[in-house]
């Protein structure tokens, strides 16, 4: 004991009874049990005794079911937990019977009604069976007596109120008009009113100075909270229609977010696709207007040398084949240059007076021009390269906006949808 | 054996005047935690008349044909506690498998019953006060209605007041217990009924 008290000082026999009558008061702080604590608190004395009954029961349930925590097989432990307390309750009734008979009497049915107290269910799930027998003797000693003294007290209270006495005994002046309705059944509910209402006031004030963690967890069978059972714990299983209907309003949420984002997809694709299309439609005509542009650029040429215009059309049908073509060009020019010289000689019978001129000229001419045709050829290179990038570049807006379009409109109905739920 | 009159009394007397919850405070964890909805409290309502009815009637044959000849009637605690959770779990398997929509009505709320001590509490009540197996039946039923009726009304008022401007102390159970008090006040009327 002393080894285990080392090793784990919490469990210490001491902290564990100090923990039961006040840090983990079942009644006052866990709020289990409330049953017997209504039905049996009619008088101080009344509750002393159902609280000392519990005590036992608690006590010796703890200690075997700490005992037996390795033989007992985790699936069928409830059982065995309520077999166990069923016979100490069979026992203590029997004790009661024999030595304390007015008191069995007043309590009547809820000696044996001790067994499904859940208190004594919810210590031994929650600790007794994970824990060492003598820390969970002294646990059930200090859950005992946490309880008896609450159910002493409430029993003393409305006991004074009630009927104006203390354990049996007139402690209120002969004047004291006793208020009865709390010895009935109804000053019970009032009674546990003012003290879950104080309760709460002591949450919310422990809440407001930051120690919200310091407020008591229940450990109860299931291990939360019994103060606010209703939205938790073992009873939530008894709010399934209201879960089924949040979970098909969360599928039906998530089948029209996925209709949005399918209609979002689509839309996307869509215009995507249009985009596409725009794009290549843009290419198409750029290409087009390319074509034209040489075409002008042959026709100018032509105009200007005939034989121009072969080393237009040669390197501008090679303008995609880019720079490498040019050297080709080039060489194809010197053909078409000689064809043009193989013309001159007619012009230059025409007019010979400026021969030289005329030859000086032809040849800057011809060096111009076909100066100009590579620089049109490299223009007409660049220049849909250019456009090319300039179209990807203006697709690729066009896209995006398009996306954000989408997305802003999926976003929109999204949330219209969501309102339309909400508003539903 | 019983006259109907003297049954009919029983009934009344079980289910309105020595209300389950409302004078005896037995069921109380459902009553207070179930009671958020009508629709719900309903359902719960029904489940425990289901199986306090089934459970009386088991307990009371267990007790008169196996308990007092056996000379074992000391075991009662034990016996009615095991008949009752091993009973509540053979309906729900039953209904599981031959009664889908009884099932999916009140299957969630069978579980829970096991540990309501009302059901051990009217099985006791009948073995304390001596009734004959139909006496008990009777009573089982008169209890559970009781039950029924208390939980059915407490839902119907939280719903009106649930978004009530209370102190923030208040909010909660304590609203709850002081209305099961204002509720109390009013069964009590009923103690002149017999």
């Amino acid at each position: 004991m002393s080894d285990l008290s080392k090793k784990k000082k919490s469990d210490s026999p001491l902290e564990r009874l100090l923990n039961g009558l006040f840090k983990e008061n079942p009644t006052f702080v866990l709020l289990l049990g409330m049953c017997p604590t209504l039905a049996v608190t009619t008088s101080a004395m009344n509750g002393l005794g159902m609280g000392l009954a519990t005590t036992a029961v608690l006590m010796m349930s703890n200690l075997i079911i700490s005992l037996l925590r390795k033989v007992i097989p985790n699936r069928v432990r409830i059982p065995a937990f309520i077999v166990i307390i069923a016979t100490f309750v069979t026992v203590v009734q029997f004790l009661m019977e024999a030595y304390l008979p007015a008191i069995n009497a007043s309590l009547g049915i809820y000696v044996p009604l001790i067994v499904v107290n859940c208190i004594i269910l919810g210590r031994a799930e929650a600790y007794a069976y994970s824990n060492p027998p003598i820390p969970s003797f002294f646990d059930g000693l200090g859950m005992g007596l946490g309880f008896s003294f609450a159910l002493t007290c409430i029993g003393l209270v409305r006991e004074l109120l009630g009927a104006g006495k203390a354990f049996d005994h007139a402690v209120m002046p002969a004047s004291y008009v006793p208020i009865n309705i709390f010895v009935l059944a109804p000053g019970a509910f009032f009674v546990l009113a003012a003290l879950t209402a104080l309760q709460n006031y002591v949450r919310i004030c422990l809440k407001k100075a930051g120690k919200h963690e310091k407020a008591a967890k229940i450990q109860s069978g299931c291990n939360e909270d019994c103060m606010n059972c209703p939205d938790k714990g073992c009873s939530k299983r008894f709010y399934d229609d209201s879960k089924k209907s949040e979970a098909k309003a969360k599928k039906a949420k998530a089948a029209e977010a996925k209709a949005a984002e399918k209609k979002a997809e689509k839309a996307k694709a869509a215009e995507a696709k249009a985009a596409e299309k725009k794009a290549e439609k843009a290419k198409v005509a750029e290409v087009k207007t390319v074509e034209t542009k040489a075409a002008e650029a042959k026709a100018a040429k032509e105009n200007a040398v005939e034989a121009k215009a072969v080393e237009a059309k040669v390197a501008e049908e090679k303008a995609i084949e880019a720079k490498a073509v040019e050297a080709k060009a080039a060489e194809k020019n010197e053909k078409p240059a000689f064809a043009i010289r193989e013309e001159q000689p007619v012009e230059k019978v025409e007019e010979k007076p400026a021969e030289d001129q005329e030859e000086k000229s032809f040849a800057e001419i011809k060096r111009e021009a076909t100066g100009m045709v590579k620089e049109q050829a490299k223009e007409s290179v660049a220049s849909p390269e250019k456009t090319f990038r300039q179209i990807k570049e203006e697709a690729e807006m066009q896209k995006r906006a398009a996306l954000e379009k989408s997305k802003n409109q999926a976003a929109d109905k999204n949330t219209e949808e969501k309102e339309g739920v909400k508003n539903d | 054996m019983t006259d109907v009159k003297d049954l009919l009394i029983l009934l009344i007397g079980s289910s309105l005047v020595s209300n389950v919850v409302l004078s005896q405070f037995l069921g109380l964890c459902p009553f207070l935690g179930v009671s958020k909805k009508v629709k719900t409290a309903a359902s719960m309502g029904v489940a425990v008349i289901f199986v306090i009815t089934l459970a009386s009637a088991v307990a009371g044959l267990i007790y008169k044909f196996i308990l007092v000849p056996l000379g074992i009637e000391y075991l009662q605690t034990i016996v009615f506690i095991l008949v009752i959770a091993a009973l509540v779990q053979f309906v729900e398997m039953f209904l599981k498998k031959n009664s889908q929509g009884l099932y999916q009505a009140l299957g969630v709320y069978l579980p829970l019953i096991t540990t309501n001590c009302a059901v051990l509490g009217v099985a006791l009540t009948n073995v304390q006060k001596e009734y004959g197996i139909l006496t008990g039946i009777v009573n089982g039923f008169g209890t559970a209605l009781g039950f029924t009726i208390a939980i059915i009304i407490l839902a119907g008022i939280r719903e009106k007041t649930a978004y009530n401007d209370v102190p923030e102390s208040f909010k909660g159970m304590p609203m709850v217990l002081l209305t099961a008090g204002l509720m109390a006040i009013a069964f009590c009327g009923f103690s002149g009924l017999l």
